[in-house]
């Protein structure tokens, strides 16, 4: 009898985040076109933007990994700091090969945060607080260990990742970065096992652990998750910046909350929307590149930047209590049917 | 003598105390009540029977003013009244005691008796006039406590007894009680029953919601039926219809209620969970217990009698500190629910639906399947809903869950299909020794009725049971031996004859020899 209006609903449901971040991007393009003039659409412009909200997709989902089992990582900088300092080292200082310095930023970055992991597991703190003071940990720990030099990268496979174009002039090749790292979350949380537990366990911890569901191993699954992202990223920012230092990653923290709460992803845990992650991320960096264009003074930009964290969080709010009448169905329940077979 | 069609309108020559009548309420198209009545006398008890979703809570609203109806009237002794908020219908004397319990734990019952209305001294709480107003509404309700003792100190029952008492000291004339006896036990039960009967002849009208018949008949005068909505039976004495009537009302076709346990042909076997000399960190000490396979041990005792912790130690939820466990005879080291499901095919269906038993935003598919995920993913944990079917849709079907679509939410299904589905991973997952714990409490009758018939249904099929249950009926009704449970410790075994007063006054025994030994060891 096609589709019934209750299952119309909940498609388009689970969908207005993404809808809604696509309009957003739309008005905030036409607006700073017919403010700033046309170099906002420009391919400089759009090239820029793109390079940007690329890495800020994948620290978005960093964070997401974290967020989805109803923890947090206040710490995406820290191991970002770590991973900057061990591949300028290893490309510059020790002449190791591209692939090899890749790897290794990839497995550091996934123990940095296993170690945070076992940490949270056996004391028993708030991933609030275990997060935040290893953000302290591996920034000051990579400034110590590179006593704050300067690394200049040269590498020209990197140079072209993070600097070459993809079919267009205004496309970055790490948008390519960005959307693989995409579609294997999106592979994880609605193909795999793994990311269905993660979603079990960030939505009703208690009734996760009592269905049988390993949670120490799901959390520091996440954890592991989360780091291997953040080394991901770390190689993104490297590929464009090429010239890096310890001090790469201290404002990652807040392009990555806003990426995964504006995407959708509800604070509560239990939810994902990896859609929504890209296009958050886009949006937040349109909006940066904009401010910049129509010429707001630099140091007005953290405001708006606050802002749209404040809006985004207010939104998820708004979206759970919205949910919440689902779990209290009383009497007021519809008609029902027997399971189909 | 009653009709599964629409009664006629009885005429009374004495106004009712309180009535409603002809009640429609919907909710964004669906309809609630479609016509729903209730006519309550001066002085009476007046039980409210219907299945989860009937539009028993609905009616219950629309009586205190928080819904409003789209039509239909309110009379109070003739007089037609509209509330338009809860604070309305109070000060008309209707008020309300809620299934889940509005208790500051914090505070003390005094507080919580008095809460927004308490007596000042020159702006300043006064705790000693406070005490001396809240006392005498606890004395009649049978709390002699020290009104200043903390709220979180109750018993479920007492706790009961405070909402009531709260409710009396707003001068209520007509006391709704929705599902007051879900989580009290029968000796609580028993004491409400002498209270409200008081109340009741002191001239409170009340109406009494619980979906369990015994209460009804032993309270009651006069009963209403809803179902869908509707009244299927109108305000008729309680002694004029049978048990069977009564649900055939609230369930639209006549079930057969489960009869006693002991004559199953489940094949006693081997020790399928041994507990040797067991301690735990709550406090159990050098327990002893087996469940065979093909066999339903029931574990009764009052709440807080340590069954639950128990459950909890055995499926690694809490830590034993002594003693060995055994499955299937050889010792095992369960540490977490995992090793319990993955190594030694146990299952814990919690007493904590909500919290514990389900995922209530997660689909019904996934609360369902998440014990078997592991099992039937493939190659680095590739797994998809459509793969999952074949295990999660067969107990489902097999335990009658009412629901729209797989995927729709676990928390939008009435209670007693949450239940189901709580139950239902475990049957999945192929579990071959479950610990139910409280299955039936706060659902329907027949929901109650398919739990009893899947207890008994996995026991003939070769699985153990460990049935945890403060419903002593239940326990008598499906256990092979009971065993009581006080303070932490095995107070007696006692194999079921399957007769509920003997064994009723075995187990009271038991229970009350052990309180006595501990008075005695105190004094």
């Amino acid at each position: 009898m096609g589709v019934s209006p209750a299952r119309l609903r909940e498609v388009l449901g689970s969908q207005t985040s993404a809808l809604g971040l696509v309009l957003l991007i739309a008005l905030t393009w036409t607006g700073f076109t017919s403010i700033g003039g046309s170099g906002f659409l420009g391919s400089f412009n759009l090239y820029s933007i793109v390079q940007l909200a690329a890495r800020d997709a994948v620290l978005g989902m960093a964070q997401a990994m974290l967020i989805v089992v109803a923890r947090m990582n206040l710490a995406v900088g820290g191991i970002g700091a770590v991973c900057t300092s061990l591949l300028g080292y290893l490309l510059v200082v020790a002449g190791a090969p591209l692939w090899v310095a890749v790897v290794l930023v990839g497995v550091v970055g996934v123990l940095a945060a296993l170690l945070m992991g076992f940490t949270e597991l056996t004391t028993g703190l708030s991933s609030f607080i275990v997060t935040l003071a290893f953000l302290s940990v591996y920034g000051g720990a990579a400034v110590l260990a590179t006593g704050g030099r300067q690394f200049q990268i040269t590498s020209p496979e990197l140079q072209a990742l993070g600097n070459g174009t993809l079919f267009s002039p205004a496309i970055c090749p790490l948008v390519a970065v960005a959307v693989a790292c995409g579609v294997l979350c999106w592979l994880l949380y609605f193909r795999n096992s793994l990311g269905w537990k993660m979603l079990a366990v960030g939505a009703n911890e208690r009734a996760a652990r009592a269905s049988g569901v390993h949670v120490g191993g799901v959390v520091l699954a996440a954890y592991a998750l989360s780091g291997l992202l953040c080394g991901v990223a770390t190689i993104m920012n490297a590929s464009y910046e090429l010239n890096v230092n310890a001090g790469f990653g201290a404002d990652w923290l807040l392009p990555s909350f806003i990426a995964a709460v504006l995407g959708g992803v509800a604070l509560t845990g239990g939810d994902i929307s990896v859609a929504g992650i890209l296009l958050a991320a886009l949006f937040y960096d349109s909006l940066q590149s904009g401010l910049t264009i129509i010429n707001v003074p630099s140091y007005w930009i953290e405001l708006p930047q606050g802002l749209v964290l404040l809006a985004a969080v207010l939104i998820d709010q708004a979206r759970r209590r919205r949910a919440r009448p689902l779990e209290r169905s009383r009497d007021t329940e519809p008609g029902t049917a027997a399971v189909p077979s | 003598m009653t009709s599964e069609q629409a009664p006629p309108n009885v005429r009374e020559t004495t106004p009712a105390a309180f009535a409603l009548e002809d009640v429609w309420k919907s909710f964004g198209g669906v309809t609630a009540l479609s016509g729903a009545s209730l006519r309550l006398r001066p002085r009476e008890i007046h039980a409210l029977i219907g299945e989860n979703g009937a539009g028993k809570s609905t009616l219950i609203n629309v009586a205190t003013g928080v819904h409003r109806p789209e039509r239909g009237r309110i009379l109070m002794h003739g007089q037609e009244v509209h509330f338009a908020t809860p604070g309305a219908a109070a000060e008309h004397g209707v008020s309300v005691v809620h299934q889940e319990r509005n208790l500051v734990r914090k505070f003390s019952l005094a507080e919580n008796l008095l809460l927004g209305r308490q007596p000042l001294t020159g702006g300043v709480v006064s705790y000693g006039k406070m005490a001396a107003e809240a006392r005498p509404w606890l004395e009649r309700v049978g709390l002699h406590l020290d009104p200043l003792a903390e709220a979180s100190s109750l018993s479920p029952g007492q706790a009961q007894l405070l909402e009531i008492a709260k409710a009396l000291s707003r001068r209520c004339e007509v006391l709704l009680l929705d599902e007051p006896t879900s989580s009290i036990t029968e000796a609580e039960f028993e004491h409400l029953r002498v209270i409200l009967t008081e109340l009741c002849n002191g001239g409170t009208s009340i109406v009494f919601v619980s979906h369990k018949l015994e209460e009804v008949y032993s309270l009651c005068s006069r009963i209403t039926v809803l179902r869908d909505g509707r009244n299927i039976l109108n305000d008729v004495p309680v002694a004029a219809v049978s048990q069977e009537e009564i649900v055939r009302a609230m369930v639209g076709r006549h079930i057969e209620l489960f009869a006693a346990g002991g004559r199953r042909n489940a094949q006693v076997g081997a020790p399928r969970l041994e507990l040797r000399g067991v301690s735990t960190e709550f406090g159990h000490r050098g327990l002893d217990l087996t469940v065979r396979r093909g066999e339903i041990v029931g574990l009764y005792g009052l709440v807080g009698a340590g069954r639950t912790e128990l459950a909890r130690s055995i499926i690694g939820l809490g830590r034993i500190t002594g003693g060995e466990i055994a499955v299937n005879g050889k010792p095992a080291r369960i540490r977490n629910p995992y090793d319990a499901l993955r190594h030694h095919r146990i299952g814990y269906v919690s007493e904590d639906r909500k919290d514990e038993g389900l995922i209530l935003r997660h689909s019904i598919s996934r609360n369902v399947g998440i014990t078997v995920w592991q099992r039937i993913e493939r190659w680095m944990g590739w797994i998809s809903d459509q793969r999952t079917r074949p295990s999660v849709e067969p107990p489902l079907r097999h335990l009658n869950v009412k629901m729209q679509r797989i995927s729709q939410p676990a928390g939008s299904l009435s209670g007693g299909n949450q239940q189901k589905v709580s139950a239902a991973k475990w049957i999945a997952a192929e579990a071959e020794l479950l610990i139910f714990d409280e299955p039936t409490v706060g659902i329907d009758v027949a929901a109650k009725d398919a739990m009893h018939r899947l207890i008994v249904e996995l026991v003939e099929n070769g699985s153990a049971i460990l049935l945890i249950s403060s419903d002593l009926r239940e326990v008598v009704q499906l256990a092979d031996r009971i065993l009581v449970m006080g303070d932490f410790r095995l107070l007696a075994e006692i194999a079921n004859s399957g007769e509920y007063a003997p064994i009723s006054e075995q187990v009271m025994l038991a229970i009350t020899r052990a309180t006595r030994d501990v008075e005695a060891a105190a004094a």
